[in-house]
């Protein structure tokens, strides 16, 4: 590995430097989530102080000589360095923690206050963001992304324009491990200068090229800067120490130094060994790859089906085992131009390439891209690019040399903004036809699933919480597209570029919904308005009660295909929790969208989160994992629906107007059973937010003061909303069309709903039976 | 409900024998949940309403009170309510044989020896009512018993769904032996045996074993003014008193101030003064949903729960405390339940009550020597135990003949000596119809009558299925083995399965037994468990990762594991798995694991198992039934349950 190399060069120039193996406490049993093999991972990450220490996104990097850093790409700034053991497990991602983060697990060794890393133009470290969250100002400093090089990573950010490459690493000597940041800046007009630490209490000594504080701990902290000649100078105000880089600098290539521990050992580094500063050799171009391995797996096909035998779902089975023991949680994914090759991201932060997608799926390669990220629950292929979204940013992955391997990691937009809390999810990734992206970020739901933010491991409620988001097309430009959501795990984008969320039912969301987003829309959660007053929330596009189709919804795709049957050119909603398929008849009505929801009886190997068409074969596959709760059993699936050609008995059109419920079916219909109203029943109900101190006296619905909400909603009669409970629509006739296709269902006192249930049991012409449910909304009659 | 194929339904009615004669073409005949049932033995019929087609009959016994032991038939007619056309198919575990018809057409006939019948035909059962019929005849011995279960394409054998079973509301048979019924209820729980004693009551009917106040130290407790102002009229203080107006004229005050000055000088251990924060105490009022039965103080009144505003005028200092704490102490059968509050919190609960209360009465005064006289003649000893001595005497039960139903307790407006009851019309022409007939029902009991009667009268259901986390009670005596429930009911279950539901499943230790295995029968489950087979420990082990999340169905998301937490709980909690096992019964479990949803359409356990298949291929094949047995085997471990390997 590279970083090998490179530690030998140093201890060829260097007398008396030495490496130690490169892996830390917890890796040994080869299980642990967090990598041996790999150099960093981004998570929220707290250090052990200077007060209540921070990094919203952190990069947990290790140096080798088990030491360790933290990169904050908020803040630029190096948040912690620390020896003797990584990171904690601590999080929703990694130990399943429901509140909590990762810390710092080992002997922390010097830290910086949570403000930017670099001064601002008037050399203050002042941190000016409107909240705590988020990136500063990108004329100070903007983070651009790193390389990941054999075990180094290189980070590359610009501060006030001037663009500088860090690499963070470490030496050892006589048993003396020290931190060194090694920068090369081309050129700055202006004058840069860098936070290196803050000693709590320090009382600091300037000499030279060091600085040494005592601290309050009894500790000493020793500074160096190395191989700047005179153009970075430290200086030293109480405890904290800076590095000033003179303006008009050209060409520098700088080490800084940072050393921890008794004040007896404090000379190990004063002898003038220093070695002359350098970037590992080539980072730019692409290391040899670390992953040569590939898993092979064959796929399962016809693991269910529908009753007429005409959609089929066949499993790509994931790498579950796999050498590196790294978990199948697929978050994303998307196909290569070819549709024979697809990229997967999981929870954990890992991309892999699946190739081999045919028609037998006999011989699937599953081989590792990247690693190392945030959460990354949403992929996007553009241009036979890879897009991750994850918790920090939305990341472009660069194979620099072609070896199948991530090597730079571009950061393509990092405006989001996220808190320590567990329930800081970035769900899904999709562009539109003009190449801009979307995606959507929850709320901080609380570790109880009740209520929103509050501090601690339940996080804030920040400005980009419970939100669509849109960047546009080049990564320059954030913007909040819509507001009010809690856990929107998942989108869909149609090709004209509409925008559609499921949610999850909880605080202020009565039941799991398909929101039709508008720009500016509001979709409920008064936490997550983003906007004073609260507006009205727009009507979803159709509700999906809790034990009939979703209680926790997933993301949406367009049947784009014109190899998938019937369903072309509708919109189809992936159920997380239940796990399902469902197809969804949008239909406009003065003005206002309206729809009904019909679940296709598949099963999958994971739970359904994301869909995507494959170019190649214009069939639907389906991803999705189990991370929460949910009706799926398997760690991670990703399998394909498949038409199998074979005639489709079933509901293919909703619509709704005065005469009543037109339901059209893509076979014709038994005339007797397509004219007896008895072929259905029709239930409806109307849903009301749930509060703490409701009570539901003899069927009604009772409010109390409005204390608090509560988790999810009440049923309630449409026609008297404080009665609770669902109530039965009579069916006045039932009329056949002519071509048998379409029946119209006349409703005695037909009236918009929330919620109609609609169940058929109907034969077609041939005598095949079909027996569907039907979810329906209906915000306006005309 | 309306029946909406009024005119084939008539015409099957018919075939079926059922009475349509209140019914004319056009009329539609009004229907209530649950099937009417005629039980017949030695000749006689009994005729009532069950909730489902399940029974349970002990060897010996009898199904109904009304009916001597010995084999029997019970016939089942009314509806079946289906909201959408479908096909069904029906199939019964039985002891005994089953005939079941629906519409014209018998679909199936089986006879069994504790075994399962084979599967009906298929049945194409149309929206709305379909005329159905059972009959089950009992077998030569061992215990009766009959489980009629359906599926359909979109489930697996169930009992049918609680409400899509009707029946005719005007039934004649049905109107005659529910008012036989209702008067054999009053006439015990008026304790009317008390005083017309005779034949064997007290080892028939549960309720003739019900108590009342004791006299013992009474005058500790309750304040001789209140007692006063209640005796010589009960009916002002409640609007339903079971104790009767026993004094007339204008001596009644004076004679009910003598009594209470009696009772007053019976005093017991001294009472410890209470007190508490009233603000807690208004607080616990709203988390023990004390609302169900009582009015809240300072609220509108409503007649059907008890109002509280008196309780500073009844009880004595410190004694409401002390009633809160243990309200059976002295009053074994009372309808107020043991909350096992604190003696912290009974003092808070006191505290906001009397807070509320309306001002202590007068004091009165009375002559205590007269009034231990009019106690030991007026027949208060004949329901209240204390140091006195009974000298009331009055007409033996075997003795009231038809000419007496209208004299005494019974007359329309009792004058003279006559205890007057709060009866209402229908209430006296109930007890004269039941006393017209023959009393031998008494000597029988009926857990599952007892049981349904308790339910009401304890108000089960007003927090039952009314708060979220209360499960119904419709669903309990199917799901909950009755020993483990006899212990919860009893109070001597030592933790809460539902830690995360705000309020406390009372105690009602007089009644637990009969209330637990009542709840069984009504089920068709027997009222003592069947002893299980010991623990599979391959199974079990299985069992064991599949619970986890590592390969398993990460059960250990929502459910704690013995002393190992659960890791996800996110709005659903699910129950402790250590406790499950002695909590369960097997069918109910394997219900429940197969399709949640179909018993509790509001739960947020997952559908693991959808089409009855598993997606988990790692575990015999992905074979359901096995899944869900290994899982059995593991709970069945209870306290001993190994934790999942996430608990190292």
């Amino acid at each position: 590995m590279l970083r090998n190399v490179v530690s030998l060069a140093v201890v060829s120039l260097v007398a008396g430097l030495t490496t130690s193996a490169f892996a830390a406490k917890g890796w040994k049993d080869g299980k642990s989530i967090l990598q041996a093999d790999f150099p960093y991972q981004i998570a929220a990450i707290g250090a052990n102080g200077p007060g209540d220490n921070i990094a919203n996104k952190g990069m947990a990097i290790a140096l080798g000589n088990d030491a360790y850093v933290c990169f904050d790409t908020d803040l630029v700034r190096m948040s912690a360095g620390w020896t003797g053991g990584y990171i904690t497990e601590k999080g929703v991602t990694f130990n399943g923690s429901h509140g909590g983060h990762p810390m710092v697990a080992g002997d922390q060794k010097f830290a910086t206050q949570v403000v930017p890393g670099w001064a601002d133009a008037n050399g203050g470290f002042v941190d000016k963001r409107p909240e705590p969250f988020g990136p500063i100002d990108l004329t100070q400093a903007q983070w651009k992304g790193h390389y990941a090089y054999g075990t180094n990573v290189v980070l590359h950010y610009t501060v006030q324009g001037a663009k500088v490459l860090e690499w963070p690493a470490s030496a050892v000597r006589k048993g003396q491990v020290r931190f060194e940041r090694t920068f090369k800046i081309d050129s700055t007009d202006k004058e840069l200068v860098l936070l290196v630490c803050d000693v709590e209490k320090g009382n600091p000594e300037v000499s030279g090229t060091r600085v040494t504080v005592a601290g309050a701990d009894g500790q000493v902290t020793q500074v160096g800067v190395v191989g700047s000649d005179d153009s970075v100078v430290l200086k030293a105000n109480g405890g904290r120490v800076t590095a000033h880089v003179a303006a008009g600098s050209k060409n520098l290539l700088f080490k800084v130094t940072i050393w921890n521990g008794d004040a007896a050992n404090k000379d190990v580094y004063s002898d003038n060994i220093e070695v002359k500063p350098f970037l590992p050799e080539g980072f730019d171009k692409g290391g040899a790859a670390r992953w040569t391995q590939s898993v092979e797996t064959k796929g399962r096909l016809n693991t269910s089906s529908t009753p007429d035998g005409a959609y089929t779902v066949d499993a790509l089975l994931p790498p579950f085992k796999n050498p590196w023991n790294r978990r199948m949680r697929i978050g994303g994914f998307d196909f290569f131009s070819n549709g024979k090759s697809a990229a997967v991201s999981t929870w954990d932060g890992d991309v892999w390439i699946v190739s081999g997608i045919d028609e037998k799926l006999e011989k699937l390669t599953w081989k590792r891209f990247a690693s190392g990220g945030f959460e990354t629950l949403g992929l996007k292929i553009v241009d036979d690019v890879i897009y991750t979204s994850g918790r920090d940013q939305i990341t472009r992955y660069h194979d620099l040399n072609g070896d199948g391997e991530a090597d730079y990691y571009e950061s393509f937009n990092n405006e989001i903004t996220s808190s320590r809390g567990f329930h800081e999810f970035v769900f899904d990734l999709h562009a539109d036809a003009e190449g801009n992206f979307y995606f959507a970020k929850a709320a901080p739901v609380r570790g109880g699933g009740r209520g929103f933010g509050g501090g601690g491991g339940n996080g804030e409620v920040s400005a980009h919480a419970g939100t669509v988001l849109r960047v546009n097309k080049d990564g320059s430009k954030l913007e909040v597209y819509a507001t009010g959501l809690r856990a929107p795990n998942g989108i869909g984008v149609s090709p004209s570029g509409q925008v559609t969320t499921g949610d999850n039912e909880g605080t202020y969301v009565p039941a799991c919904p398909v929101n039709w987003v508008r720009p500016g829309g509001y979709y409920g959660v008064v936490d997550t308005a983003h906007r004073v007053p609260v507006p009205r929330r727009d009507p979803p596009l159709v509700w999906l009660s809790r034990d009939k189709f979703d209680n926790s919804g997933g993301g949406q795709v367009w049947a784009t295909s014109k190899k998938w049957g019937p369903f072309e050119g509708q919109l189809l909603h992936l159920s997380y929790g239940k796990c399902t398929l469902n197809v969804v008849f949008a239909e406009e009505v003065g003005g206002v969208m309206q729809g009904a929801a019909l679940q296709l009886p598949l099963r999958f190997t994971s739970s359904a989160m994301r869909g995507r068409f494959n170019p190649a074969d214009g069939q639907l596959y389906v991803a999705g994992l189990l991370g929460w709760q949910t009706a799926a059993v398997n760690p991670g699936g990703l399998d394909r629906v498949r038409y199998t050609g074979k005639p489709v008995y079933s509901i293919s059109g909703v619509a709704v107007d005065k005469d009543g419920v037109h339901l059209t079916f893509t076979q014709p219909l038994d005339e007797e059973e397509g004219s007896d109203p008895e072929s259905f029943s029709i239930e409806r109900w109307n849903y009301a937010t749930r509060f703490g101190t409701d009570k539901v006296i003899e069927g009604r619905l009772v409010r109390g003061p409005f204390d608090r909400p509560n988790y999810g909603g009440h049923e309630v009669s449409v026609t008297d909303p404080a009665k609770v409970g669902r109530e039965d629509v009579d069916i006045a006739a039932a009329t056949l069309s002519k071509d048998k296709k379409t029946v119209t269902l006349a409703l005695v006192d037909h009236r918009p709903a929330e919620q109609v249930y609609i169940r058929c049991n109907i034969s077609a012409e041939d005598g095949e039976i079909i027996k569907q449910d039907l979810l329906l909304t209906i915000n306006k009659i005309e | 409900m309306i029946i909406k194929r009024m005119k084939t339904s008539v015409v099957l009615l018919l075939a079926l024998g059922l009475s349509v004669a209140a019914w004319g073409q056009e009329a539609e005949p009004k229907t209530a949940q649950g099937i009417q049932v005629t039980f017949e033995s030695g000749g006689k019929k009994d005729v009532t309403v069950r909730p489902n087609v399940l029974l349970y009959t002990s060897e010996g016994t009898s199904p109904s009170p009304f009916l001597k032991s010995g084999p029997f038939t019970a016939t089942y007619e009314g509806f079946i309510s289906v909201d959408l056309r479908d096909r069904y198919t029906f199939r019964a575990e039985v002891n005994g044989s089953v005939t079941l018809q629906i519409g014209e057409k018998v679909i199936l006939e089986g006879t069994a020896e504790n075994g399962l019948t084979e599967e009906s035909s298929r049945a194409r059962l149309s929206k709305g009512l379909n005329p159905f019929r059972v009959v089950y005849t009992s077998p030569k011995e061992g215990d009766g018993y009959l489980r009629l279960h359906w599926s359909s394409p979109d489930f697996s054998y169930e009992p049918i769904t609680e409400g899509s079973l009707l029946h005719i509301t005007e039934s004649k048979p049905l109107a005659e032996a529910s008012m036989l019924r209702k008067g054999r209820e009053l006439f015990a729980e008026h304790r009317c045996a008390k005083c017309h004693t005779g034949g064997d009551a007290g080892i028939g009917m549960a309720e003739l074993a019900m108590d009342a106040p004791t006299f013992e130290g009474i005058g500790s407790r309750r304040n001789a003014a209140w007692m006063a102002k209640w005796i010589d009229n009960p009916d002002g203080a409640r609007a339903i008193a079971s104790m009767p107006a026993l004094l007339y004229g204008d001596t009644s005050a004076k004679d009910a101030a003598d009594i209470a000055a009696f009772l007053g000088s019976l005093k017991g251990d001294a009472i410890k003064k209470s007190s508490g924060a009233a603000e807690k105490g208004k607080s616990l009022f709203t988390t023990l949903h004390c609302e169900a039965c009582h009015n809240p103080p300072g609220e509108k009144v409503d007649e059907s729960r008890l109002s509280l505003t008196h309780v500073g005028q009844k009880f004595t200092d410190g004694a409401l405390a002390a009633f809160l704490q243990k309200p059976e102490a002295h009053y074994q059968w009372i309808r107020m339940p043991n909350f096992k509050l604190k003696g912290q919190e009974a003092g808070q609960l006191a505290a906001y009550l009397l807070g509320h209360s309306e001002k202590p009465l007068p004091a009165v005064n009375g002559d205590a020597g007269r009034g231990r006289g009019l106690v030991e003649t007026l027949g208060c000893a004949s329901c209240h135990s204390g140091p006195v001595e009974n000298k009331f005497k009055t007409i033996a039960l075997e003795k009231i003949g038809n000419t007496s139903l209208e004299k005494g307790c019974l007359t329309d407006a009792p004058t003279g000596k006559a205890p007057r009851y709060s009866f209402s019309a229908d209430e006296r022409a109930a007890l004269r119809g039941f006393l017209r007939g023959s009393r031998e029902s008494l000597k029988q009991s009926s857990q599952v009558e007892f049981a349904s009667r308790q339910i009401e009268a304890l108000n089960c259901t007003k927090c039952h299925g009314q708060y979220d986390g209360f499960p119904h009670v419709s669903v309990m005596g199917g799901k909950l083995r009755p020993e483990w429930a006899e212990d919860f009911i009893a109070g001597r279950v030592d933790y809460k399965p539902r830690p995360w539901v705000h309020g406390r499943m009372p105690t009602f230790p007089s009644r637990a037994k009969g209330l637990a295995q009542g709840m069984s029968m009504i089920h068709g489950m027997p009222p003592v468990s069947l002893e299980q087979p010991k623990v599979d420990q391959a199974l079990a082990k299985d069992g064991l990762k599949m619970v986890g999340t590592d390969g398993g169905f990460s059960c250990i998301a929502c459910h704690a594991v013995g002393t190992f937490g659960a890791t996800q709980v996110f709005e659903s909690a699910g129950i402790n798995l250590a406790y499950s096992g002695e909590r369960l019964t097997k069918p109910f479990f394997e219900r429940w694991l197969l399709n949640p949803l179909r018993i509790d359409p509001q739960t947020k356990m997952p559908v693991y198992f959808p089409g009855g298949q598993s997606m988990l291929y790692d575990f015999y094949d992905g074979d359901a039934q096995k899944q869900i047995h290994a899982f059995w085997e593991y709970i069945r471990q209870g306290k001993n349950i190994p934790l999942p390997a996430e608990a190292q």
